[in-house]
């Protein structure tokens, strides 16, 4: 809330029909946010967790499907429900931008809508009210289709929003957008790191959470084997996640450098381009100041920047001041915004090796894992971290491409709606009431779901143990 | 091709559109008769509206996407000058998958049944006035710039209601199909629903034919003549065989059926008067298209994908249908999960 506060100060010096609309979309988009991170995560998980489970029958894996997915169904809800005015908002608060960027956005979004989210909405229901009334493989395609729909779903959006980060494959014709290359325009240049970076986003802020209600359930001693054993499933995939995710953060920051400069250039508070010869130093803390276009000071670490933007110890770096003020985005935000996400980044990193390493002293055993209770009591505390995280990297993201809605192409001033300021000022009060209680609500129900604990008594139903959905009809 | 092509996905929609006021709407009807009913009744109600309602509400977000895509500038120019209404859709769509999300966690479930219904009844009439909305404005050379609270009229709010009346009858014509419990109760909102129907349809076909200037459009093309009047008698035809459908001693799957007919073939009635504008009457279809390659590619990545999103949710639906046969020794499904003691 304090950031989503700054971002509607900075930009209060627009129009007020723009700040509304933006701090609107903030707003939605960042509550909004929240859930499929985990949705996607869960889903990929429950697919796990069921397919050991028809695979060795262990019925632990069973009982994780279920008391999993109930945390799943309640995200799940939210999500939809959150979503569907980032669909509509489109058309409610940016119908310039609607009118004119149509033929990609909304070809996107309905590609989205058709092929993945009503394979998810359907696949859901018999996820949910299926356990006794189809087979267990049938159960299991299900499962798969509702995670293969919330990944295809978020491949979808993200290809519309790399769009409007490097726009390829269009031309403008009769005062809108026409797709002339469609493969150019789908598979831009920021689509696939960004959709691999975002998709890893979830899977890692998934880890966290999940490791993290593990944690809670082992330092309470409540099921600690049970949790324990999920708790290492967690730490081997985040061996893997987040080191590979802090790799797709850099390659994410190459393309935009290159394509975006004058994003980086406000993400490390770069004002003026190195000259020939001389490295660019990173600053770790600055205070930008747009008026002097320059920091009023900063705590400088001498050829990082150039190692980091060109991979050479003097590489040129463009600077902000190469661009006209009105292109230049604000600074301070994506500034910090990117030192955050980098340090929480970093934060996860450390975490899942210092587990490892006292996995490694065999101290996270039945016996031995409830008595290191400051251990658990800190990943227990890293349940957020993915999420703040990710809220950083978008708002990086978005504030990094401002002025422009689509980069080069159209300005953030020029997309908005003709709607007065009354309704819309009702509309954000009313949608930041809700999204609020939305988080509460979710927040509460989630950890009464967590504190009532799995049901160890839970064992499949007859119908669930036979295997063809043909037999079960007779 | 080319000009086939904008005509082609004017269809699509309208389809996308009458599929989701079918099937969403019965949800959304049965939401507003719980809030209708004594409270003891409820709970009954809303679980009458079955575990479908979510694959329902998909075919609006395909729907409003595809209105994106194909007519990009209606989609702008639509839910901005309809802004009110386009967020009570929203807003009332929100508040009820969160609140049938929680009404199963035992606290506060009276809250959230009123939630529901509440959630159901504001959509229901916003989704009443969008359509008001676009048909009570025909001066208007564009949408924009004539005001936030243009489309609040005698009219408009005489076609919301009718919209969630229908809702609340078709909704019901979907639970009497098979005797249960709540027969007795439900066949009241039935009874009154259809002849609440009923007098509003005719009440806005004589409006319009003595319709303003604008709606002189209307009866200056010889085929609506002919075409606007069949299918308002047809319309009447099928809610009258519902009607009487429905006091056989097994009512059965006709009084549902004839409602859904009726439906449809009033969604026919607005397009026949409309047709070719999709803002009347100021913006063709061809006006606010999308260009051809775009409505040629989502030929294939939404168009193809239709039939099989109805062939799978037939198929969901089916085994949703089905008796459970076993539930789980404990826990029963995820959507009750604190039902066992």
């Amino acid at each position: 809330l304090v950031f989503l506060t700054t971002i509607t100060y900075n930009i209060s010096m627009e129009s007020t029909a723009i700040t509304l609309a933006r701090a609107q979309f903030a707003v939605t988009a960042i509550f909004h946010i929240t859930w499929p991170l985990i949705t996607i995560g869960l889903s990929w998980l429950m697919v796990l967790m069921e397919a050991m489970w028809l695979k060795t029958g262990d019925v632990n894996y069973y009982r994780h499907v279920r008391f999993w997915s109930r945390i799943f169904v309640v995200a799940f809800g939210i999500g939809v429900a959150s979503g569907i005015p980032l669909e509509f908002q489109f058309g409610t608060n940016w119908s310039n931008f609607a009118s004119f960027g149509g033929a990609v956005m909304g070809n996107q979004l309905a590609f989205e809508a058709a092929m993945s989210f009503a394979l998810e909405a359907a696949f859901l229901a018999v996820f949910i009210f299926g356990w006794g009334r189809v087979g267990r493989r049938m159960h299991f395609f299900a499962n798969i289709m509702v995670a293969f729909g919330a990944t295809l779903s978020a491949f979808w959006i993200l290809s519309a929003n790399s769009w409007m980060q490097t726009p390829a494959g269009y031309s403008i014709a009769g005062g809108v957008i026409t797709i002339t290359n469609y493969q150019a325009a789908m598979l831009n240049p920021d689509t696939l790191i960004a959709f691999s970076h975002m998709w890893f986003a979830s899977i890692e802020t998934t880890i966290f959470f999940v490791a993290a209600i593990c944690a809670w359930n082992i330092r309470k001693g409540i099921n600690t084997d049970f949790f324990l054993k999920l708790f290492k499933v967690m730490l081997v995939a985040g061996i893997i996640v987040t080191p590979l995710q802090v790799y797709l953060g850099d390659a994410s920051a190459q393309t935009v450098g290159k394509y975006e400069p004058a994003k980086l250039a406000a993400m490390e508070a770069h004002w003026t381009e190195n000259p020939p010869d001389t490295s660019a130093s990173w600053a770790l803390v600055a205070w930008p100041d747009s008026e002097t276009q320059s920091n009023r000071w900063a705590i400088k670490i001498p050829y990082v920047l150039s190692i980091l933007t060109d991979r050479s110890l003097k590489g040129q770096v463009p600077g902000l001041t190469q661009f006209p003020v009105e292109d230049q985005p604000p600074v301070a935000i994506p500034f910090y915004g990117f030192r955050i996400m980098v340090l929480l980044g970093f934060t996860m990193v450390f975490l899942v090796f210092w587990a490892l390493w006292k996995w490694r002293k065999k101290e996270l055993q039945v016996q031995t894992a409830p008595l290191h209770k400051r251990f658990w009591h800190l990943w227990s505390y890293a349940l957020p971290l993915g999420f703040l995280a990710t809220y950083m990297g978008w708002i990086v993201r978005e504030v990094g491409r401002q002025p422009w809605i689509i980069y080069g192409v159209m300005r953030t001033e020029d997309a908005v709606s003709p709607v007065s300021t009354s309704a819309a000022a009702t509309s954000l009060a009313l949608f930041t009431l809700l999204y609020c209680s939305f988080l509460g609500v979710f927040i509460f129900f989630t950890r009464r779901i967590v504190r009532q604990g799995v049901d160890m008594s839970t064992a499949p139903g007859r119908a669930d143990k036979r295997n063809s959905t043909n037999q079960d009809r007779k | 091709v080319a000009s086939f092509l904008p005509y082609l996905w004017f269809f699509l929609l309208s389809g996308m559109l009458v599929l989701f006021v079918v099937l969403a709407g019965a949800d959304l009807g049965l939401g507003i008769i719980s809030l209708l009913v004594k409270r003891h009744r409820k709970p009954e109600i809303i679980d009458a509206i079955g575990p479908q309602w979510y694959a329902n509400e998909t075919w609006l977000v395909i729907a409003g996407a595809t209105l994106f895509g194909a007519f990009p500038h209606a989609f702008g120019l639509i839910l901005s000058s309809l802004y009110v209404p386009a967020m009570m859709l929203i807003f009332g769509l929100m508040v009820r998958a969160v609140s049938a999300e929680f009404r199963h966690h035992r606290s506060g479930e009276r809250f959230w049944n009123l939630a529901f219904g509440v959630g159901c009844l504001v959509a229901a009439l916003g989704q009443g006035f969008l359509l008001a909305g676009l048909l009570t404005n025909p001066d208007a050379v564009s949408l924009h710039g004539i005001g936030t609270w243009y489309w609040l009229n005698p009219i408009s709010v005489l076609i919301s209601v009718g919209a969630a009346i229908a809702c609340i009858t078709l909704g019901a014509a979907r639970i009497i199909r098979r005797p249960s419990s709540l027969t007795p109760e439900i066949w009241r909102f039935w009874r009154y629903g259809i002849a609440l129907s009923v007098a509003i349809f005719l009440i806005l076909m004589i409006l319009l034919l003595a319709a303003p200037s604008a709606y002189n459009k209307v009866w200056s093309e010889s085929y609506r003549v002919i075409l606007v009047p069949l299918l308002a008698l047809i319309t009447l035809f099928c809610l009258a065989a519902a009607w009487f459908n429905s006091r056989k001693q097994t009512p059965g799957r006709g009084p549902y059926a004839w409602s859904v007919a009726g439906l449809a073939i009033v969604s026919g009635l607005i397009i026949a008067i409309i047709y070719p504008f999709i803002i009347p009457f100021s913006h063709t279809i061809l006006d606010v298209s999308s260009p051809e390659s775009t409505q040629f590619v989502m030929l294939f990545g939404v168009g193809i994908v239709l039939p099989i999103i109805i062939f799978y949710n037939i198929y969901v639906a089916r085994v949703l249908s089905r008796p459970e046969r076993n539930s789980p020794v404990a826990g029963g499904n995820d959507h009750t999960p604190e039902s066992t003691p």
